[in-house]
């Protein structure tokens, strides 16, 4: 791969040809991540979300919860890059710390659904018959309740807070895996080779965990990425109605709360971390799109 | 000699893939006359389809004609651009290859014959009626006025593909371009819906383009017929001296794995190996890899159609040698 | 028929819902009644909530009681104040439904357009102008969408109400407006997104080519073939999405301060009035599964294909 041709599907030129170079040639899957347009941006733009996250601690102004009351709602400036908020807290300071802690309760909350969908759904899609009646009944009524009605009503009766939270999404979120990895289950059960390994006399968990999870779980990790989005979402709504994080402790919605009286006066105070949220829903996008194109099956 | 019915010359259809664009159809060039049919026969993905759309203005959007001209009853045709419903209608109908999609699922089949009656040739919703059920009759369907109010999935694939084509008819094209009909259906029905064709040929004067993979099919139906490789016209003539006398390897190729259930006992013969990539177009003649005649020059030479005696043509380089050895000698 | 059978389908998840919507009590850590009432609570008032649901039964009797107190139209009382849930519920209905039906007609009036012209142009700029809308949309907080609406559309151009019903019907009518906009935007991505491949599977589908190949003009091609076909997909999708359109009104009646089913499910929230919030849920989930049901049979209703199946 010297020259790096000027049409075709390496076109490109030096940036492909560099990645590649990061990157295990002989694996094909990443190969071809690595060329994807849009997978690299919305990795790029999640990567930069998290990294400023991550580095909270560090880059950082002020404490996110130290207040200055005679210093307050004030405006941007070389002191405070975002100004002050009510409190006289520095935005700044609080949009890093809000955003760690919203996408981390993002991130962690979609595993427990993930789990708890895809076993559900591959037993029902595998071993068909009652029990799979029962489940698709089970997933309609969940279905059923309205996104937030539930969620609320669930925060609402087992206790706000990061408890309630995982708690929540533990039950209903885990609806969308299940159907999806039991049609894929099913489908790929119906294939010739599955039955043929079956009479050949694999036992059920081998051919589960050899043959049929490695096809359904792509299904489920892209559709992970669209749901870290609804999370992040709900979490934020969670915390713009007071039913997440407890005050004082910074959450994207809550900061849109506590902006919303100044919206005339201090626009940015409610608007920029609405933004932080479509940003990062833009980076998971981008990269949900990216990987349904790269682990398509050919 | 009157003007054919239908007249095609160098066609030229760039599709695009993977952001390449590489020439599906390549300078083909073919003419029916008045009455008369042809077939054009082909390998899957040899670019016959898109012949047709691009002769038809239905191109998907990966494909445009770039090059050529089609004239059709005394008109030029554009082949892209604003007018190319308009110039179409009347003139030339489309029937397509499976009728379990080509008919819209959501309408009965006697709105949808009578709909160009109505909407294209301008009947009254009373006349456009009586004209389906005649339409209906006339492709042989029984029991008419229930067919009208019947939904396409209520139908078999046979009794589908007649309504197909009594759609086409509802426009009163005077060319039928018809694109694999055949393919989707059973053997038995298959025989019917081109006895169909042959009968609407006669009584109507149709000119009809038979698209097709089975060459075998082309006999019942067509006087003259044409053989596509990779894009372009390999062989062409009059069908009974083309089966008989074929003059191209790829013909010969395609007559020896066709399975003949008239014939003596022997086995089909399939072509080794497959069509060529269209991005990795084989140079000089584009059959040569997979062809048993092979020599040096083949990989080389710039091959076109050529004349090779009364009314056929062919893009063999060695197609003296051909009409020579006849069909079973020097064969492996 | 297939009415019959839809409507089968229908009981159970129906009573699925009843039986969610009891089980919420009960998963009240501690003592429910002791939980919700707090301070407030004397200890005969506890008691008499204890008994009031059944506390102490087995759990066979206690949804039986619920399910006859169901039947009978009856959500509880609220314990905050004091009168049936069903007159909060009745008074704040009306509300709610006329957010969800401006939700509804704007998201339609929107995507369709949007995804029709994105299938049409596919590949050129205003197809990826279009497809960036749902990957820009789908990460929108619903809330914060309200809130910079009225940003620009009420307090700088002053064109609506910053929030409100109004008093009079047009007034109610152009209150709702925002609030509908807002909530219509949340399910605007997830639509332009799906009936764009819809439209597009329809696009170049064999019977349109037939269609064409007939001669019929353009515009009569799409008009009937095309909308009459894409219609049905379109109806399925806002039933999948309606559920999200009513969570997404709920909180947007908070942001617009409508008195809605929403702001009275927040405020109970609050007021740790449980009957309510139980009353509510109920009734919000039901009215999904009525949509629902609404928007397969007119699908049905068009395409004969569906009656079949």
């Amino acid at each position: 791969m010297s020259a790096s041709p000027v049409i075709g599907p390496n076109a490109g030129g030096d940036q492909a040809v560099a990645l590649e170079g990061l990157v295990v040639r002989s694996h094909p899957l990443l190969r071809k991540a690595a060329h994807n347009r849009s997978l690299i941006a919305g990795a790029s733009i999640l990567g930069v979300m998290i990294l400023l996250a991550v580095l909270a601690p560090w880059i950082d102004r002020y404490p996110p919860l130290e207040q200055d009351l005679t210093n307050i709602l004030a405006l941007p400036s070389w002191e405070h890059w975002l100004g002050t908020d009510q409190l006289g807290r520095d935005v700044w300071s609080r949009l890093l710390w809000a955003g760690r802690f919203d996408l981390a309760t993002g991130f962690l909350v979609v595993l427990i659904p993930i789990t708890i969908g895809t076993i559900i759904g591959t037993l029902a899609g595998y071993y068909k018959g009652w029990p799979d009646t029962v489940l698709s009944r089970i997933i309609d009524v969940v279905m059923a309740f309205p996104y937030y009605v539930l969620i609320i009503t669930l925060v609402f009766v087992v206790g706000k807070g990061i408890r309630g939270i995982f708690i929540a999404f533990a039950l209903t979120d885990w609806v969308t895996y299940a159907r999806t990895v039991r049609s894929s289950t099913l489908v790929v059960g119906r294939l010739g080779w599955s039955s043929a390994a079956k009479g050949g006399g694999l036992s059920d968990p081998r051919i589960l965990g050899r043959h049929i999870l490695p096809n359904t779980i792509t299904q489920a990790i892209v559709y992970a990425t669209s749901d870290i989005v609804y999370v992040i979402l709900a979490v934020v709504t969670l915390g713009y109605l007071g039913l997440g994080i407890q005050a004082p402790a910074p959450d994207w919605g809550s900061m849109i709360f506590d902006g919303q009286p100044f919206m005339t006066t201090r626009w940015w105070l409610s608007t920029i971390p609405g933004l932080c949220v479509v940003i990062t829903g833009i980076g998971l996008s981008l990269l949900g799109d990216g990987l349904a194109d790269v682990l398509r099956p050919e | 000699m009157s003007d054919p019915a239908l007249r095609v010359d160098g066609l030229v259809v760039e599709v695009t893939r993977d952001h390449e664009r590489f020439r599906a159809v390549d300078g083909v060039s073919l003419a029916v006359e008045r009455g008369r049919s042809i077939g054009l026969v082909g390998e899957s993905g040899c670019g016959k389809s898109l012949t047709l759309r691009a002769i038809m203005g239905l191109l998907p959007d990966r494909a445009a004609a770039v090059e050529g001209r089609v004239t059709a009853v005394g008109a030029e045709l554009p082949l892209a651009g604003k007018g190319v419903a308009a110039a179409r209608r009347g003139r030339l109908g489309m029937i397509f290859q499976d009728p379990g999609t080509g008919l819209d699922p959501v309408m009965t089949c006697g709105y949808q014959i009578a709909e160009a009656p109505r909407r294209v040739l301008g009947m009254s919703r009373a006349q456009a009626d009586e004209r389906a059920l005649e339409l209906l009759r006339l492709v042989g369907i029984p029991d008419v006025e229930r067919r009208m109010r019947s939904y396409p999935y209520e139908l078999s694939g046979g009794t589908r593909q007649r309504v197909m084509i009594a759609i086409a008819l509802s426009s009163e094209p005077k060319v039928l371009l018809c694109d694999e009909p055949t393919t989707a259906l059973d053997v038995t029905i298959q025989a019917q819906i081109l006895r169909l064709l042959v009968d609407l040929q006669e009584e109507m004067g149709l000119s009809i383009v038979f698209v097709t993979h089975e060459l075998a099919l082309v006999g019942e139906l067509c006087e003259d017929v044409c053989v596509m490789y990779a894009g372009r016209l390999v062989e062409t003539g009059r069908t009974a001296d083309l089966l008989a006398r074929p003059l191209h390897p790829y013909t010969i190729g395609l007559l020896r794995s066709a399975v003949d259930l008239d014939a003596e006992v022997t086995a089909p013969v399939p072509i080794p190996g497959s069509l060529p990539d269209p991005l990795n177009r084989p140079s000089g003649c584009a059959f040569h890899p997979r062809c048993f005649l092979a020599r040096p020059a083949c990989e080389t030479a710039d091959v076109a159609l050529a004349p090779a005696g009364p009314g056929r043509a062919s893009a063999c380089l060695y197609v003296e040698e051909l009409m020579t050895r006849g069909l079973g000698a020097g064969v492996p | 028929m297939y009415i019959v059978r839809r409507l089968a389908q229908a009981i159970p998840v129906v009573l699925g819902i009843t039986i969610v919507t009891f089980f919420l009590l009960r998963l009240i850590p501690g003592d429910p009644a002791m939980t919700l009432l707090g301070n407030r609570g004397t200890p005969e008032q506890i008691a008499a909530l204890r008994a009031r649901w059944g506390l102490d039964e087995p759990i066979w009797v206690q949804f039986w009681l619920f399910l006859k107190q169901l039947a009978h139209g009856d959500t509880g009382a609220s314990l905050f104040y004091e009168v049936p849930t069903r007159t909060l519920i009745a008074s704040r209905i009306g509300v709610t439904m006329s957010l969800v039906a401006f939700a509804t007609i704007f998201s339609v009036l929107i995507s369709v357009p949007l995804a029709t012209i994105a299938a049409i142009r596919k590949d050129r700029p205003a197809d990826h102008v279009i497809r960036a809308v749902p990957l820009v949309g789908l990460g929108m907080p619903s809330f914060w969408v309200g809130l910079v609406l009225i940003l620009i559309f009420a307090v700088n151009l002053g064109w609506f109400p910053v929030g409100g019903w109004g008093d009079t019907i047009p007034e109610h009518i152009y209150a709702l407006i925002l609030p509908g906009l807002t909530s219509a935007l949340a399910i605007v991505p997830l639509l332009v997104r799906s009936l764009r491949v819809g439209m597009l599977e329809v696009l170049q589908a064999d019977y349109i080519a037939t269609v064409r190949a007939k001669g019929l003009r353009e515009p009569r091609v799409l008009l009937v073939h095309v909308a009459r076909n894409a219609i049905i997909p379109t109806l399925t999708l806002l039933g999948i999405n309606i559920a999200f359109l009513i969570g997404a009104t709920v909180v947007v009646e908070r942001v617009f301060q409508l008195n809605g089913l929403g702001t009275l499910m927040l405020t109970s929230i609050s007021n740790r009035d449980f009957p309510v919030v139980q009353g509510v849920t109920f009734v919000l989930a039901l009215s999904v599964v009525v949509i629902n049901l609404a928007t397969d049979l007119t699908a049905a209703r068009l395409d004969p294909r569906i009656r079949l199946s």
